[in-house]
C-alpha cells in the first residue's frame, strides 16, 4: 500500500530532486568561489549559517512535537507528519556537521594554541573550550537527540499500523524530560558553536534566543509546506483557516519573542556598557554593520509584526505564505547577523557564497526531509485523541454548513 | 469567533481518569445557584468569619508597621550602606510576581481557548489586583516621603524636577500602574453579567440596588453579548504582552546595573517565567482551601488542580534553567567578580538561604512528576507553599547576596530584616488575605457566565 497518493508522490519526487541538484551546485560552487580566491574562512563562516539554520529548524521540529504530545490542541496533528520528517533528518546533520569540524580552525579562534598561549580568559575557559571536548560534547547533544527523534518516530508510524492506544502514553512519557533536555542540549549547542565563535563574550539569554530564532523559522516552514501541501488529500480536508490561524498566531508570536529578546539582551548590554559584553554590540553598529541590524529589526520585527496582525492575513494561505516566506529569508540575515560580523571586523562585507552556501545546505537537507515525508501518511492514522478530532472537526464543518 | 460558538456539546472528559472540567451535577442552573448563594446567602462558612477574624489584626499590623515607618523614617528597616534594597525591593518583586498568574490564566490561555481556565480566572484575576496594590506600597514607602510619590510621574513643575528617564524605576512607574489599569478594568468588565445575575437573585433591596449599580444595566440581550465578548477579547489581547512587560521591566531594575548577579542577560525571560511559577503556586495555595471550605470541587475540579501542577513544574523548570545559565555563564565569563559572586552565593554568608531556594524550588517540584502528586490536594498544597517560599528566597538572594558582597570587600556587610521589615510584610500577606476573603464574600469568586460556556449543552435540554 503506497502511503500517500501517486500525484503528491511525483511532485514532492520531482521538488525533491531539484532540491538536492540546485543544493549540491550551490554548495559546490561556494566551495569553488572559496578555492579561486582563497577565502576558505568565508565558506566556513556561510556554512556555519546554513547549518544553524537547518540544524535549528530540526530542532525546533523536535521540540514542537514534544510540546504537541504534551499539550495536545488542533495545531498539532495536521503538522505532526512534518515535524517528525524535519527531526529524522538529525542523524544526517550529524555527518553535515563534518565541514565544521574541518574548518574549526577558521571558526573557532580558541582552537589556536598559541592565541590561548596569551589569553589568560581563554586560558580560563580551556577546560570548556578545547577541542576533544567540543567534539564529545556535539557527539553527546547528538546521540541524545537522534535516540529521542528515533523514537518518537517510530511509535509514531508504528502506530500508524497497530493503532495501540499505549503508544500514545508512551510518547508522552519521554516528552516531559525531553523538552527539559532539547532546552539545555540546544542551549549549549548554541553556546558551542555560535557564541563561541567570540570566545571572549557570554550573554546567559544566547540559549532561548537562538531557540526563539529557530521556532520563527520552523513555523515559517511550516506555513510554507502546509500552504503547498494543503491541495493534497487528506491534509485539504484538516488545514482549513482555522489551522493557518493558529499557526500565524503563532508565528506572530514567536515574531514578539525574538524582538523581545533581541531588546533585552541589547538593552542590558548596552545599559551596562561593560567592556567584557560590549564589544559583540560595537561590532554590529560600526562599519556598515549599523545598517544591517536595523534592517533586520525593521524586517524581521516591525514589517512582520504589522503584517501578522491582519487576521485575513493569517487566515488567507496564499497570503500568509508570503509573510512566511519574508520571514524565512529574514532568518537567513538574523543568523548572518549572529555569525558574520564576528569574523569580518573591518566593516561590512558580504560575498555570494553568504547566500549560496546556506541556501544549498538548506537544498539538500530539504532533500533529506521530503525523502521522510513521502515514505509514511501524510497524518498520523490511528492516534486515539486524533481520531476524536476529526470527529470534531467534520462536526464543526456539517454545523457551519447547516448554519 | 466567540466564546459561546465554541460551546461543546460533547463532554469534554478526560480519557484517563474519568473526569471532566465541570462536576455532572452542574447545569445551567444549578452552577448559578451555587456560585451566587456563596455571596447572596447568610450561611456562609464559620471558616471564613474566623479567618477575617485572624487577619484583622494583622492588616492593623500593617497599619502600625506604616505609620512607625513614617513617623521615623526608613531607618527602622534593617537597610545599612553596602545592602540598599533589602525587604522592600524584595516583597515588590514577589508580590508583583504572584499578580502575573491571574493575567497569564485570564488572558493568554483565553486566547489559546483552554476555556477550561473558566473556573478559575475570577480568582486569580482578583489575586493579581490584590498583589499589585500589595506590591506598590513598598517602592512607595521606600521612597522615604511617600507624600511625594507623584515626583515619579513627569508632571511639570515650577521646580523644573523630572523624571530620569534612563531609570527603570520610572518605567517600573508606567509598568505597574498600567498593568493595574489593564488588570481592574479586566476583572471588572469579566463580572458585569455576574454582578446582573446577582442584582437579579438578590432578597434585600438595598443588595440589588448596589450590585444593579455595578452591573451597569447588564440586560444580557445579545447586543449586550456581542460588545461584551469584543471588548474581552481586546483586553485579552492588550494584557498578553503585560504579562512579559511588567516583570521584564522589574527585571531590568537589577539588570541595566553593574552589579554581578544582578547584570545578566537572562533575568527578562527568567523574571517573567518566576513571575508565573510563584503566581500559580499561589493560586493553589488558595484555590485549595476555598474549594474545600465552600464545597466547590465539583467546579475546581481534581483536573484543573493537576493542569496548574503541570504549569507549575513547566515554569519551575524555566526557573531552574535560569539558575543553571547563570551559574554557568559566571564561570564561563572567566570575569572574577561574577565567579566570586556564584562561589559566594553558595558558600559565603548566606549560603542556607541559596541552598534552601534550590530545594524548594528545584527540588520540591519534582514530585509533581508523578500523577499522584499532582493530583492530590494535599500534596500540591504543601508543594505550593514551599514554592511560595522558596520564589522570595530567590529575591533575597538575587537582592541582598549581591549588595552585601559587592566589587569593594572593605565595604561588605551583613544584611537581616528587622522586626519592622518583617511585621510590614506579614502586614501585606495580611492585607492580600482579607481582601481575598473580602472578594469571595461579596462577589462571584467563580464566573458563572462563563461557565455556562463550559457546561455540556445536553444537561441543559435535560430540564427544558
Amino acid at each position: 500500500m503506497t502511503a500517500i497518493s501517486s500525484n503528491l508522490l511525483a511532485q514532492l519526487n520531482s521538488i525533491q530532486s531539484r532540491a538536492l541538484t540546485i543544493g549540491v551546485i550551490l554548495v559546490l560552487g561556494g566551495l569553488l568561489y572559496a578555492f579561486a580566491t582563497g577565502a576558505m574562512s568565508g565558506f566556513y563562516q556561510a556554512y556555519l549559517v546554513g547549518y544553524m539554520i537547518c540544524a535549528g529548524i530540526a530542532l525546533v521540529c523536535m521540540a514542537f512535537t514534544m510540546l504537541h504530545h504534551l499539550i495536545g490542541g488542533r495545531w498539532g496533528f495536521v503538522i505532526q507528519r512534518l515535524l517528525e520528517a524535519g527531526m529524522s533528518t538529525l542523524p544526517v546533520l550529524l555527518v553535515l556537521f563534518i565541514p565544521i569540524v574541518l574548518g574549526m580552525h577558521d571558526l573557532y579562534h580558541w582552537t589556536h594554541a598559541e592565541v590561548v598561549a596569551v589569553d589568560p580568559i581563554l586560558q580560563h575557559k580551556e577546560s570548556y573550550l578545547n577541542v576533544p571536548f567540543f567534539l564529545v560534547r556535539t557527539v553527546f547533544y547528538f546521540a541524545i537527540w537522534i535516540t529521542a527523534a528515533f523514537l518518537l518516530i517510530r511509535w509514531s508510524t508504528s502506530q500508524d499500523a497497530s493503532g495501540d492506544p499505549g503508544l500514545t502514553d508512551k510518547m508522552r512519557n519521554i516528552c516531559g524530560p525531553g523538552v527539559v533536555v532539547f532546552a539545555l542540549t540546544m542551549t549549549f549547542a548554541s553556546f558551542d558553536w555560535v557564541m563561541s565563535t567570540d570566545p571572549h563574550w557570554f550573554s546567559t539569554l544566547y540559549g532561548v534566543m537562538m531557540i526563539v530564532n529557530a521556532g520563527g523559522a520552523t513555523l515559517s516552514s511550516i506555513i510554507i509546506m502546509m500552504t503547498w501541501l494543503r491541495k493534497h488529500e487528506p491534509i485539504s480536508k484538516l488545514a482549513d483557516a482555522d489551522r493557518f490561524h493558529d499557526w500565524g498566531k503563532l508565528l506572530l508570536a514567536f515574531t514578539l519573542l525574538w524582538f523581545y529578546m533581541m531588546l533585552s539582551q541589547f538593552l542590558i548590554i548596552w545599559a551596562a556598557n561593560l567592556p567584557e559584553e560590549n564589544p559583540w554590540y560595537v561590532h554590529r553598529v560600526h562599519g556598515g554593520w549599523e545598517v544591517l541590524s536595523v534592517v533586520l529589526v525593521l524586517c524581521r520585527f516591525v514589517i512582520a509584526f504589522f503584517l501578522l496582525l491582519s487576521i485575513p492575513r493569517k487566515r488567507d494561505p496564499r497570503r500568509l505564505v508570503r509573510v512566511a516566506w519574508f520571514i524565512l529569508v529574514m532568518h537567513l540575515v538574523d543568523i548572518f547577523w549572529h555569525v558574520a560580523p564576528n569574523f569580518r571586523l573591518d566593516g561590512f562585507s558580504v560575498s555570494v557564497m553568504d547566500v549560496m552556501v546556506p541556501v544549498g545546505l538548506f537544498g539538500i537537507w530539504f532533500f533529506f526531509v521530503l525523502n521522510r515525508l513521502k515514505r509514511y501518511p501524510l497524518i498520523p492514522q490511528k492516534d486515539p485523541r486524533f481520531e476524536e478530532l476529526v470527529a470534531s472537526v467534520s462536526k464543526a464543518q456539517v454545523s457551519k454548513a447547516k448554519a | 469567533m466567540s466564546q459561546q460558538d465554541q460551546a461543546v456539546d460533547i463532554e469534554k472528559v478526560d480519557k484517563y481518569t474519568g473526569d471532566g472540567f465541570v462536576a455532572p451535577e452542574y447545569n445551567n442552573t444549578t452552577v448559578t445557584q451555587k456560585i451566587s448563594n456563596i455571596v447572596l446567602r447568610a450561611d456562609t462558612p464559620w471558616g471564613w468569619y474566623l479567618a477575617v477574624a485572624v487577619l484583622l489584626p494583622v492588616v492593623g499590623m500593617l497599619g502600625i508597621s506604616i505609620t512607625w515607618l513614617v513617623l521615623i523614617g526608613t531607618g527602622v528597616w534593617g537597610l545599612n550602606v553596602p545592602v540598599g534594597w533589602g525587604f522592600a525591593i524584595i516583597n515588590f518583586v514577589w508580590w508583583i510576581g504572584i499578580g502575573h498568574a491571574g493575567t497569564l490564566i485570564s488572558a493568554i490561555l483565553h486566547l489559546m481557548r483552554q476555556d477550561w481556565r473558566n473556573s478559575i480566572n475570577r480568582f486569580a484575576e482578583a489575586m493579581t489586583i490584590f498583589a499589585v496594590m500589595c506590591a506598590v506600597m513598598f517602592p512607595l514607602l521606600h521612597v522615604g516621603r511617600p507624600w511625594l510619590a507623584y515626583w515619579l510621574l513627569p508632571l511639570p513643575n515650577t521646580m523644573s524636577l523630572w523624571p530620569q528617564w534612563r531609570s527603570p524605576l520610572v518605567w517600573d512607574v508606567f509598568a505597574v500602574s498600567t498593568y493595574f489599569t489593564v488588570s481592574l478594568i479586566f476583572w471588572y468588565m469579566g463580572m458585569i453579567p455576574d454582578l446582573g445575575t446577582l442584582r437579579d437573585r438578590a432578597k434585600h433591596p438595598v443588595v440589588a440596588r448596589i450590585y444593579g449599580i455595578f452591573a451597569m444595566g447588564w440586560r444580557g440581550a445579545s447586543s449586550h453579548w456581542a460588545r461584551y465578548e469584543k471588548a474581552y477579547l481586546i483586553l485579552a489581547g492588550l494584557s498578553t504582552p503585560l504579562v512579559l512587560s511588567v516583570h521584564s521591566i522589574v527585571s531590568l531594575d537589577f539588570a541595566v546595573s553593574l552589579i554581578p548577579g544582578w547584570h545578566t542577560t537572562v533575568f527578562p525571560p527568567y523574571f517573567v517565567a518566576g513571575a508565573i511559577y510563584a503566581g500559580f503556586a499561589m493560586v493553589l495555595t488558595l484555590t485549595i482551601p476555598v474549594r474545600h471550605w465552600f464545597g466547590l470541587q465539583g467546579l475546581i475540579t481534581t483536573r484543573h488542580l493537576e493542569n496548574m501542577g503541570k504549569v507549575t513544574l513547566a515554569t519551575g523548570f524555566i526557573v531552574v534553567y535560569g539558575y543553571a545559565m547563570e551559574a554557568f555563564i559566571s564561570w564561563y565569563s572567566a570575569s572574577p567578580y561574577e565567579g566570586f559572586m556564584m562561589w559566594n552565593r553558595m558558600t559565603g554568608q548566606y549560603a542556607p538561604v541559596y541552598w534552601a531556594l534550590i530545594f524548594c524550588n528545584a527540588v520540591s517540584i519534582q514530585i509533581l512528576w508523578w500523577k499522584r502528586a499532582r493530583r492530590s490536594p494535599l500534596v500540591l498544597f504543601i508543594v505550593s507553599l514551599i514554592v511560595g517560599v522558596g520564589m522570595w528566597l530567590e529575591r533575597f538572594v538575587i537582592v541582598v547576596t549581591s549588595l552585601a558582597n559587592d566589587y569593594m570587600p572593605s565595604s561588605w556587610d551583613y544584611y537581616a530584616g528587622t522586626i519592622w521589615d518583617w511585621s510590614l510584610y506579614i502586614g501585606t500577606i495580611g492585607f492580600f488575605l482579607f481582601m481575598m476573603c473580602l472578594f469571595i464574600r461579596f462577589l462571584p469568586m467563580i464566573p458563572m457566565s462563563e461557565m455556562k460556556m463550559i457546561i455540556p449543552k445536553h444537561r441543559n435540554k435535560k430540564d427544558a
